[in-house]
């Protein structure tokens, strides 16, 4: 499952955070300067954060710097936030925010936490591929897409959309998809290289997010899919080339454009 | 905390860009240490959170005791707004609406909250409630509903200058509202597109896109279609000092005009018509009739523009009397700044008809002061013409006289005809 770092100093909030995560899913830290850490050496998808974390300091910049740096990785905010704070959050980057009313509420902070975790690739897909996919091709794509970082498999991407396994494959067939299995290995790939667009994350880190049981698993994945090693990749322009490979194998079908 | 805030000159994320809600936020630009506005602020964007939760979970699938306790919570926290505040009831009208989990009515209940917003000044509020509204509305498949949204967000788009935006909404609007048969919801997207076009200055557009809304009404045989037409081609004829031929059109959609607000609506456009060609009599029976049925708050507008027409008949004497009972109550709407400064407005233009400049001056300060605050580009031009008007006075001349036209023969037709009616 994504792996989720809070900076949260309080007991009461901590349970709270863990009545809605599964505790093996989170990592702790004490100090913004811990946090900062965690993420760069751990497989961190999201951060949860208490603005008053550290006494006399302004919370919201200390967000602000945080998705300065890790723009990739969201924060949500925690704590009691009145009107200005919350629109200060807004400007600073904050990707969503549990206010301490709803804290003990584990439905309300799962929900938040879902959201932030399928934010990311699938609107980029989205964008890319309309018009070129039938719109339960696009689904697919996007349940996987919003998945992937809580290790989405085959079978259960079949299941939900009330598929048998071999259903899902002579579907994808139709909608000009690859196979589901190299739908997700695409997936991870690229979610690992736009992880790895930000600074201080290692491919071990990144492996180990999606799921891999070692950065060289994740190595092999994308010499399997783009070629070649992941150091190259590791700006925009790898990640715009490694996007374009991956719409290459989506060449779509007449249907799905006269849909679109 | 920082001695100064690094926060405040970072630009604003755009809708997609920020957090679910956020736009209800973002009215505090600028005004950040405004202890009302954050209070409020606040309030709507836990409001659009639960709708938003409510959208991505399903109506049916949030869990009761989780989505009751987070309506419990904002409910407790409208003791925040005064007991009498205008958004306090609609906002505690929306929860109540929230609670029984109808996504239509909710849809509505929204778009009210939205409508509170923008009379109190903030757009983006609104801007959020309208949006959340239709994308709640879509999610639903619920077609009139979302026409509905559409049009609440084509008219604040068309009031902020966003005239290409408000264009597309208001036109998908029409759309939805045909696919819905939803004649009313259909006259009125059309309106809005009319009225966009008038202010684009294409008047000739505008009346096209009216007339046939009004042809289409006639064969409909749809008295409301048919009233909502001709408002507006009365409106817009009135507009082009054609006053004539917006008597007509009220006259004849008065007359067909099915609800009283409609009615009501057509009088006060008439009131004003009869002012124009010097029929004060008429004009103030006109008034009169409005009064007897129109809510507090507009009423106010109402016997302001009364008070105008005492002093374009030349009678200051009933001008300052009724300017007064107007000036006792306008800080009830102090919070709707675009009528309190058409308020301030419509006295001064009374004010400099009567001589009386100190008022003048007085009403025109604080429509600007009202006007500059929330950025109301044409309220701020008419505020400038008066003032240009004051100078004159102030430097000697004479107070402007009221000029009326020539009343026509429809028009003294309709003004006889009108005095036998009521709304």
């Amino acid at each position: 499952m994504a792996i989720i770092a809070a900076l949260l100093p309080s007991n009461a909030d901590r349970d709270a955070l863990q009545a809605a995560v599964p505790p093996n899913d989170l990592i702790w830290a004490d100090s913004w300067r811990e946090l900062h850490r965690l993420v760069r050496r751990q497989p961190v998808a999201a951060v949860v954060t208490d603005l008053r974390a550290e006494t006399r300091k302004d919370g919201v910049l200390r967000v602000f710097r945080f998705s300065q740096r890790f723009p990739l990785t969201p924060l949500v905010a925690w704590g009691e936030l009145d009107g200005r704070e919350l629109f200060r959050l807004g400007k600073a980057g904050a990707s969503d925010v549990v206010i301490s009313r709803d804290a003990d509420d584990p439905h309300v902070v799962a929900g938040v936490l879902e959201v932030v975790l399928k934010r990311g690739l699938s609107p980029l897909l989205d964008d890319r591929l309309r018009g070129k996919i039938a719109d339960e091709g696009l689904a697919v794509v996007r349940y996987a897409s919003d998945h992937v970082p809580t290790h989405v498999q085959v079978p259960e991407l079949a299941d939900s959309f009330g598929m048998s396994v071999s259903t899902l494959e002579r579907r994808c067939e139709r909608w000009g998809l690859p196979t589901p299995g190299r739908l997700l290995l695409w997936l991870r790939v690229l979610y690992g290289l736009r992880w790895l667009l930000e600074p201080g994350r290692s491919v071990e880190s990144v492996a180990y997010q999606l799921g891999y049981s070692s950065g060289a698993a994740f190595r092999r994945a994308i010499k399997a899919t783009i070629g070649g090693r992941p150091s190259p990749l590791r700006n925009s322009r790898g990640f715009d080339r490694a996007l374009d490979k991956f719409l290459a194998e989506c060449p779509g079908d007449a249907a799905g454009q006269v849909v679109a | 905390m920082a001695r100064y805030d690094r926060i405040a000159p970072l630009n604003s994320p755009t809708r997609t860009e920020a957090f679910q809600g956020w736009l209800a936020l973002r009215d505090l630009e600028g005004r950040e240490r405004d202890a009302d506005l954050g209070r409020r602020a606040r309030l709507r964007f836990l409001a659009v959170r639960m709708v938003r939760r409510a959208i991505r979970e399903g109506f049916e699938r949030v869990p009761t005791a989780s989505f009751e306790r987070q309506i419990e919570g904002v409910r407790e926290e409208l003791g925040q707004l005064a007991t009498r505040d205008i958004e306090r009831a609609r906002l505690a009208d929306f929860l109540h609406v929230l609670q029984a989990r109808s996504p239509a009515s909710v849809c509505k209940a929204l778009l009210e909250v939205g409508t509170v917003a923008r009379e109190l000044g903030h757009i983006y509020a609104a801007e959020e409630c309208f949006l959340t509204s239709q994308d709640l509305a879509t999610s639903q498949r619920h077609a009139s509903c979302e026409a509905d949204a559409l049009r609440a967000i084509g008219a604040l788009y068309e009031s902020v200058g966003r005239g290409d935006e408000a264009e597309v909404a208001l036109k998908k609007a029409a759309q939805l509202a045909l696919q819905a048969d939803e004649r009313v919801g259909w006259a009125r997207a059309v309106q809005g597109l009319a009225a966009l076009a008038s202010n684009r200055d294409q008047p000739q557009e505008a009346r096209k896109v009216l007339q046939s809304a009004l042809d289409r009404g006639l064969e409909w045989q749809d008295a409301r279609v048919t009233a909502i037409a001709a408002q507006q081609l009365a409106e817009l004829s009135l507009a082009a000092d054609d006053v004539e031929g917006s008597l007509h059109f009220a006259w004849t959609a008065f007359r067909s005009a099915p609800v009283d607000e409609v009615r009501a609506a057509l009088m006060l456009l008439m009131a004003r018509a009869f002012r124009r060609v010097g029929l004060f009599a008429n004009a103030e029976a006109a008034y009169d009739a409005v009064l007897s049925t129109t809510s507090t708050v507009s009423a106010l507008m109402v016997q302001a523009e009364q008070a105008l027409a005492a002093a374009e008949a030349g009678d200051t004497k009933s001008f300052l009397t009724r300017r007064a009972r107007v000036v006792e109550r306008i800080s009830e709407v102090a919070r709707q700044p675009q009528l309190y400064a058409s308020l301030h407005l419509t006295l001064a233009r009374g004010a400099i008809l009567t001589g009386a400049v100190d008022f003048a001056r007085d009403h025109i300060r604080d429509s600007i002061a009202t006007a500059r605050k929330h950025v109301d580009a044409a309220t701020l031009s008419q505020a400038d013409e008066l003032l240009s008007a004051l100078e004159e006075m102030a430097a000697g001349g004479s107070p402007k006289q009221f000029k009326a036209q020539e009343p026509g023969p429809i028009a003294k037709r309709i003004a006889g005809e009108v005095g036998a009616v009521t709304v």
